[in-house]
């Protein structure tokens, strides 16, 4: 199972420009012992975010993303809170902001959904906090129990809605705006099928 | 019911005229301390702005770099210029020329002259290097005075002689050598450069003679100083423009003083006091003086001063007098009349006024500091001399004292006294009035007894407290006047007393002087102690990190960052506990955090490294601290046994490129009144009312752009980022925070994303607001739960568990700088944003609905949105002249705001410190809990008793003719 969603990870990153982070997680009384994988996910920072779709101009936009291999961690008796990042295994640092939560969000009935904060620069992209909740299944709202995974892109700051600029003929007047169009104007052809059917359709008795 | 039009000028008409500060209000209800700063021992003096009048201005440069005049008939700021844009310690040169009707200074880069009346501007001249040295040519070949400006370029010493009447470049001198420039100089027929030349473990001087219609070099002297010279302060310079200057330094160990005449070779020896810790020279600065100089040497108890004169033929000095040695520190100034020179002492009981030809006293007055004992530590003095039938001398003496005031003595008495020491403060903090403390013991006494002794207890103290009742009957009269006149009672009483208002609260203000002072906020600011509670080594600053009020034993705890601390009791200023700066730990920074024993102030070293703490401070909170490089920590605490240890839980790292330029909090007293805002349809907004969020701004350079992280401090999740493109990030970004919304301001300029042909430059103000959910009537991830935690699982499964954030952007008319939030007793009045104006020197109060993210855009707003208050958006918002709380006053260099909450929900408490100390109170929401000076308690009384008095007379009347109607049969 663990080999079989490695290869399907390896697949989606090879298919598309896709990122993995790799979540390691970690109990905080005892920093000795080295973090342990907990969960890949994949995301293409190049995809278009939801905010952009809906065509809003800033706020948080959402990429699309998939958790590519997830396993339940085994942790202590004794952990009451755990740190989870991204974990450079090479280099053996934490290479993401990391964030604690309690060990309640592993309990049964609950599954784990990941937020990833990324920083989208020039020709890379960071990490810079990785959270996970664990949210209560609702067999009656879903049929979805696996983990999922939000990965929230670094919103671009709101911008001031500027007035529409005067426009200034050659002359240097002030340019009326085009008049509107009457409804008989814009209508018209409606009014036309409309006379047409009642010419076109009168005499068939 | 109005007609609709006047109902609308009545409505336009009531905000305006209640947003403005009455004019009855100002000096009442604010109060404005207009300093200049600590005046430098060798930029004050006395000068005549007019030629035909007698009259003369103080003029000082201060060490907050002010310039300023001051009247010294009554110690009125006649006008102030602010030199440069920090308030550190700052140095600087003015001169005035003799009779001229200007002023030059010079600091930094940049040489300015002044019109030594209204204080405008003549010229100015900015420089590649920093100014080193001023000095006015008293004697030139026209009419005109010039100055001379000796600069480092990097190496290069460069002497300018700058033509005084547009600052133009008359000649230039360049040296390109390795040479500390020191001091520019000059006599009736030559200008001299002296510089340190050589290595720093041996410096010798290098005087160049330059002839002055040129600047051309006509002669270089080196004088050897046998090593005693190691840097530039060694060296104490006196007559810079005197007939013959000299130069002058002591040896390492301060037995020997060594003078040498500008232009020879030779060098002169005197022997100094045994014990000697400090020399100082003073000389006239004037070329028709007489060629005089007394050297004023300190020694740990004492002080003495020796006087020589200069044979400007033969350039021999000669000793002619010297001046007993007298206790305490004490100051000498030196003031020149045509040739005659005079020096005052002044020390800690007497003015002295003496002649530099003899040593007889010229006149002397006992000097009467009143009740708060000082010592003067520099001064300037301007002699008067009556001739007549009998000579006599008047003396009036600027100075500055050991208690960091400055002071003008007339013939002994002191004429005004200006507490310039609260300038450059560093950390300010409200602190209730403290009680009686007896009061509060007896009432811990019978909490921690059993109920019979406590009532038994309690019973005897009212027994007790019967004594009080003849005193506070008495005092019904005069409360009862008071309150129908409308005056306030507890500003006539001498005595500290909490009012039922809670405006009467105490300031305690630290400067980086090492100086606190207890300002009376309800009582227009008036300073009630000033105390030197650390004494800080020469040019050193205090640091302080911390400041905290304890809520039980009301003691003020001061902070410093090198294991110093100061515990002082609010009202009196006297100090509880002290401990001076040491080599120890380093403190970083501070927190305030909650304990098991009240809240403590906790100090971090540096990195944001802890170390233990005894387990009854154990935080309850997780405490945030920088860690080394752009990283912010977590650090949680578990109590083990006796102590507690800190360990990290989360951490917080910016991506590459980022640094962190900022971090705002909300503030410690924050309540909420409502947890919704409800909409014009009646739905609910729940706003996202996290207790544990900061706002972390991160600076990009490279690409100029910020980034706004909001953080849970709990978790160390980043709740929301959003990234402002085309931002100076060498500008400053301020955020402020509060309730369920923060604010940020920057410079940006950038091209619109939606339309690419707009673009648009200034700064701006970003304002983003947090609800639990971007629909209404839904609490998200929340549910109906009653408690949450940033930790635990979400039982509610919604969408992405992210609070959701409301942002819109507003251009400025103006920066604003030390964001801040009013506070008031339970949130429930609006919140306004304070903020400086630093262009304008004033505080600007913008109102949150004018900063409202969700003001409907091209469009007006909806009848429902009107009913919310939400008005149409303008991309810009003009600050308001109403909303300036400091009307005309000019408040220059505010460097933080901090705010208060009063007992009554309208009004909060406002201290701005820095330079200028400005305090006053707004109501936001209007003062709709306290009845406003235009209530007229008279009339109404006065109808009540009328109305009374009427209904007594007519009720008989009225009843006798009712009766009479009954019994009068209908006919």
């Amino acid at each position: 199972m663990r080999f079989s969603t490695a290869i399907l990870a390896a697949a989606v990153a090879s298919l598309t420009s896709a990122t993995v982070a790799t979540v390691f997680i970690q109990p905080i009384t005892n920093p000795e012992t080295p973090p342990v994988l907990l969960a890949e996910i994949s995301y293409d920072t190049t995809t278009p975010s939801t905010a952009e779709t809906t065509g809003a101009t800033a706020g948080p936009g959402i990429i699309p993303s998939e958790v590519t291999s997830y396993e339940a961690p085994e942790l202590p008796e004794d952990a009451k809170l755990l740190r989870i990042g991204v974990w450079d295994a090479v280099a053996g640092k934490w290479v993401s902001s990391t964030s604690v939560l309690s060990v309640g969000n592993f309990g049964k009935g609950y599954s784990p959904h990941f937020v990833l904060s990324v920083d989208v620069g020039v020709g890379r992209d960071e990490v810079v906090s990785v959270a996970v909740r664990g949210v209560k299944i609702d067999a009656g709202q879903t049929r979805d129990f696996g983990p999922q995974a939000a990965v929230v892109v670094t919103g671009r700051g709101k911008q001031p809605e500027l007035n529409r600029p005067v426009v200034l003929s050659p002359e240097g007047k002030k340019v009326a705006p085009e008049a509107e169009k009457t409804l008989l104007q814009k209508y018209w052809w409606v009014g036309a099928i409309a006379i047409f059917m009642l010419v076109s359709g009168g005499g068939d008795k | 019911m109005l007609p609709p039009q006047l109902s609308t000028l009545f409505l336009l008409a009531l905000p305006s005229a209640v947003r403005a500060v009455f004019q009855d209000e100002v000096g009442h209800i604010d109060y404005h301390y207009e300093l200049l700063g600590l005046p430098q021992r060798e930029t004050t003096f006395f000068h005549r702005p007019r030629r035909d009048d007698k009259a003369s201005l103080l003029y000082t440069l201060s060490d907050v770099g002010v310039l300023g005049a001051v009247n010294p008939s009554n110690g009125a700021i006649m006008w102030r210029q602010k030199l440069n844009g920090s308030t550190t310690n700052c140095g600087g040169f003015t001169r005035a020329g003799e009779d001229e009707s200007w002023i030059a200074s010079a600091l930094g880069q940049s040489v300015h002259a002044w019109d030594a009346v209204t204080g405008r501007n003549k010229f100015w001249m900015d420089f590649a290097g920093e100014v080193k040295d001023l000095e006015i040519m008293e004697l030139t070949e026209s009419e005109r005075k010039d100055l001379l400006a000796l600069s480092d370029e990097d190496g290069t010493t460069v002497l300018r002689r700058l033509n005084g009447n547009d600052g133009s470049v008359v000649w230039e001198f360049r040296e390109a050598t390795k040479d500390i420039p020191l001091q520019a100089s000059t006599n009736v027929g030559k200008v001299f450069v002296i510089s340190l030349h050589g290595t720093a473990a041996a410096y010798n001087l290098k005087v160049s003679v330059l002839d002055t219609l040129t600047g051309k070099r006509l002669d270089e002297l080196v004088i050897g100083t046998k090593g005693e010279v190691h840097s530039a302060d060694d060296v104490m310079f006196v007559g810079a423009n005197s007939a013959s200057p000299i130069v002058a330094w002591t040896d390492d160990t301060r037995q020997k003083l060594r003078v040498n005449v500008l232009g020879t070779k030779s060098r002169q020896e005197f022997s100094l006091p045994t014990g000697t810790v400090s020399v100082e020279i003073h000389a006239p600065h004037l070329v028709q003086s007489d060629p005089h100089f007394l050297v004023h040497s300190r020694t740990a108890t004492g002080n003495r001063a020796d006087v020589y004169h200069v044979d400007p033929k033969t350039n021999t000095i000669t000793k002619a007098y010297d001046l007993p040695l007298l206790s305490g520190p004490g100051a000498f100034s030196t003031t020149s009349n045509g040739a005659n020179v005079y020096f005052t002492r002044i020390t800690d009981d007497e003015i002295i006024l003496l002649s530099s030809e003899s040593h007889g006293v010229l006149s002397r007055w006992p000097l009467n500091t009143g009740s708060s004992p000082a010592s003067a530590v520099h001064g300037v003095s301007e002699v008067v001399k009556k001739t007549g039938a009998d000579t006599s001398y008047a003396v009036r003496t600027a100075a500055v004292t050991n208690t960091d005031d400055w002071v003008l003595v007339r013939n002994g008495a002191i004429a005004w006294a200006r507490p310039e020491g609260m300038t450059g403060a560093v950390a300010a903090t409200f602190a209730e009035i403290p009680e009686s403390e007896d009061l509060v013991k007896s009432l811990e006494q019978e909490a921690h007894s059993n109920p019979l002794e406590a009532y038994i207890h309690r019973v005897n103290r009212h027994l007790n407290d019967l004594q009080y009742l003849p005193a506070y009957l008495n005092s019904i009269p005069s409360r009862l006047m008071s309150s129908v006149l409308g005056t306030e009672v507890s500003s006539k009483t001498g005595k500290l007393t909490r009012d039922g208002f809670g405006f009467h609260k105490l300031v305690i203000l630290a400067t980086r002087r090492g100086m606190l002072y207890g300002l009376d906020a309800g009582n227009s600011g008036k300073v009630l102690w000033g105390r030197r509670t650390v004494n800080l080594p020469q040019g050193s600053n205090w640091n302080v990190t911390g400041i905290q009020v304890h809520e039980s034993t009301g003691q003020v705890t001061v902070l410093g960052s090198n294991g110093d601390y100061a515990v002082v009791k609010p009202d009196t200023g006297n100090v509880v506990d002290v401990a001076a700066p040491g080599p120890g730990r380093v403190t970083e920074s501070t927190a305030l955090v909650d304990t098991e024993s009240g809240q403590r102030l906790i100090s971090f070293g540096p990195d944001g490294e802890i170390g233990e703490l005894p387990s009854n401070w154990t935080p309850k909170q997780t405490v945030v601290v920088r860690g080394s490089g752009e990283e912010l920590k977590g650090v949680v605490f578990t109590a083990n046994g006796t102590t507690s240890r800190g360990s990290t839980s989360w951490t917080f790292s910016l991506p590459q490129d980022q640094r962190v330029v900022s971090i705002a909090t909300r503030p410690s007293h924050d309540p909420i009144a409502s947890i919704g805002r409800v909409l014009g349809d009646r739905t609910v907004k729940y706003k996202y009312l996290n207790p544990n969020i900061i706002v972390v701004v991160a600076a990009d350079d490279n690409a100029s752009a910020f980034t706004a992280y909001l953080l849970d401090t709990v978790s160390g999740q980043v709740l929301s980022a959003s990234k402002y493109e085309g931002v100076d990030t060498g500008k400053p970004i301020e955020c402020a925070v509060a309730e369920n919304w923060f604010v940020c301001t920057f410079f940006g300029q950038y091209t619109l994303r939606d339309n690419l042909a707009q673009s648009l430059k200034g700064y701006q103000v970003a304002i983003s607001d947090l609800y639990e959910s971007d629909e209404a009537n839904d609490r998200g991830p929340l549910g109906d739960s009653d408690q949450y935690s940033s930790l635990d699982p979400i039982d509610t499964p919604t969408g992405v568990a992210l609070p959701s954030v409301v942002t819109q952007t507003y251009i400025l008319n103006t920066p604003l700088s030390a964001l801040q939030v009013t506070q008031t007793r339970q949130g429930i009045t609006s919140r306004h944003v304070l903020a400086y104006l630093p262009e304008s020197h004033g505080i600007a109060s913008i109102p949150r609905m004018f900063l409202e993210p969700r003001r409907p855009v091209g469009r007006d707003p909806t009848p429902a949105e009107m009913e919310e208050g939400l008005m149409r958006y303008h991309p810009n918002i003009e600050i308001d002249p109403k909303s300036i709380i400091t009307h005309e006053r000019d408040v220059i260099g505010v460097e933080k705001i901090i705010t208060s909450p009063t007992i009554v929900e309208s009004t909060s408490l406002v201290f701005a410190y820095g330079i200028d100390v400005f305090g006053t109170r707004v109501a936001p929401s209007f003062l709709f809990d306290i009845l406003g000076k235009g209530f007229n308690k008279v009339t109404l009384v006065g109808t009540v008793v009328a109305i009374t008095g009427g209904v007594l007379v007519l009720r008989p009347m009225v009843r006798k003719k009712q009766i009479n109607a009954l019994w009068t049969a209908p006919m």
